[in-house]
């Protein structure tokens, strides 16, 4: 087990979406502007 | 209200559009989420998100999250910077990163006053 560290880990900071960690944020919204995704997709 | 706010080109105030998701929105069941979760989950989020955009963009002199249920500025953060670059850097440096299994939609706010805050 590793040393307690001072910070706690992320729970939600530099999440991708499932499937899509591949793509930056700014594709995956321009994605979402030419409707290739929907704009609520689950993550 | 029109809802097509002026962008201003510098301020010290930035907002995140929809950062914040109710768990009482997303989840069907009636009851299902007890205030007392509800607080944990908003003292999280809320404590991950200052902290943060405090030690990578520069000190925060307010925050405020829109907890609302309605759809209008739904789970919206607005965060005034102590100087307006920290608040361009956060905005530039914010659009290109994921939050929670999303884009985050950043950009710089007119609100300086939350407590006036107010369409006219």
């Amino acid at each position: 087990r590793p040393e307690k560290k001072p910070k706690k880990a992320y729970k939600y900071w530099d999440v991708p979406p499932v499937g899509y960690e591949h793509v930056t944020p700014l594709q995956y919204k321009a994605m979402q502007a030419a409707g290739q995704i929907p704009l609520m997709a689950t993550s | 209200c029109s809802r097509l706010h002026n962008k201003p080109t510098f301020s010290q105030t930035i907002v995140l559009q929809g950062l914040y998701q109710n768990p009482q929105i997303n989840n069907t069941g009636i009851g299902t989420v007890s205030d007392v979760e509800m607080q944990e989950h908003y003292d999280n989020f809320f404590e991950e998100v200052f902290v943060e955009l405090e030690e990578k963009y520069g000190s925060i002199e307010e925050m405020n999250v829109c907890d609302n249920l309605g759809d209008h500025l739904v789970g919206n953060v607005y965060i005034k910077f102590h100087k307006e670059e920290d608040a361009e850097k956060a905005v530039n440096d914010l659009n290109n990163r994921w939050f929670n299994g999303q884009p985050i939609m950043s950009e710089l706010s007119t609100v300086t006053d939350f407590r006036e805050a107010c369409c006219r």
